[in-house]
């Protein structure tokens, strides 16, 4: 996940943080742990996580779209 | 690094060490991150409120602080070598700043500081080269002492307005802490100086005296630009 943040997206995100993010997406109900049988532990988003998600993604395209007509307006 | 992750809150290491040591098996640890997750820890064991042995948060403040410092000297050495001086003029920059704290039941003033001094203070930077200047360690001392204890070495601190309890104050200590480094690398490492100063509210006899409060961070600091 780090390194898909940084390779994707040029985030660099800090172990620390990261867990706290999950740990908060968890008590959101947004994303849920998977059973594992070695240390790591997979993650899922929940159905509840993926309306979110899309809200979100929706609500951001408008922003991006609206700031990309006013620029080409100018 | 089992002993890093006790910094967290017991419950947390319930659910998460084992994974969260996975990856760091995985991804190793570097200096950053080694900030990161002790900044991190320091900032759940806050959040979450959880009641937390006084050993362990000491513990996690006193890393806490060893971490900022060591990182504004990384950063203040890397900057010194590449910019020159870190302390640089603004309009923003304060002329004066007065600070009281209460002690002994008693506002007094604690420290008053001019333009000379910050200016003295980016002399000697730039003259030696050393980042851990005696301002470093008195910040480091009086954050150290602060954190565990909600008091300064040399007096009681009142809080008002929005940092009613010690609980708020600390994390607003804590965050002063972090945002340091930003500041630093910003080259407005001055604005460190307010930080003493959090959340004190004046009271009515020192009202009276004053000409100029600025209350944008619940400071009792005279300005004069």
């Amino acid at each position: 996940m780090l390194i898909d943040a940084k390779d994707t997206f040029g985030v660099k995100l800090g172990p620390g943080t990261l867990y706290q993010a999950i740990d908060r997406l968890q008590q959101q109900g947004l994303i849920e742990a998977l059973p594992s049988t070695d240390r790591r532990r997979p993650y899922r988003i929940t159905t509840f996580g993926v309306r979110e998600l899309e809200t979100q993604l929706e609500n951001m395209q408008r922003f991006t779209a609206t700031g990309l007509q006013r620029l080409t307006a100018r | 690094m089992k002993w890093l992750l006790r910094l967290y809150p017991r419950a947390w290491r319930d659910r998460y060490q084992d994974e969260f040591e996975a990856m760091l098996a995985q991804h190793g640890v570097s200096m950053l991150d080694f900030c990161n997750i002790v900044f991190m820890a320091a900032r759940t064991r806050l959040t979450t409120g959880q009641r937390v042995e006084r050993r362990h948060a000491r513990g996690a403040a006193a890393a806490g602080i060893l971490a900022v410092a060591l990182c504004v000297s990384v950063g203040s050495i890397a900057l010194s070598s590449l910019r020159g001086p870190t302390v640089q003029a603004s309009p923003a920059i304060v002329t004066k700043s007065i600070i009281y704290h209460r002690v002994n039941g008693h506002w007094k003033q604690t420290s008053t500081l001019h333009r000379g001094e910050l200016a003295r203070f980016t002399f000697s930077f730039r003259q030696h080269g050393f980042a851990f200047t005696p301002l470093h360690v008195n910040w480091v001392l009086q954050h150290a002492t602060f954190l565990p204890t909600g008091t300064y070495p040399y007096g009681h601190v009142v809080y008002g307005g929005e940092l009613r309890t010690i609980r708020r104050a600390r994390q607003s200590a804590l965050f002063s802490s972090v945002s340091i480094i930003p500041k630093t690398l910003s080259g407005h490492f001055y604005l460190q100086f307010d930080c003493y100063s959090v959340g004190v509210e004046p009271p009515h006899q020192i009202s009276k005296v004053v000409n100029a409060l600025d209350h944008s961070d619940k400071r009792l600091v005279i300005s004069e630009t």
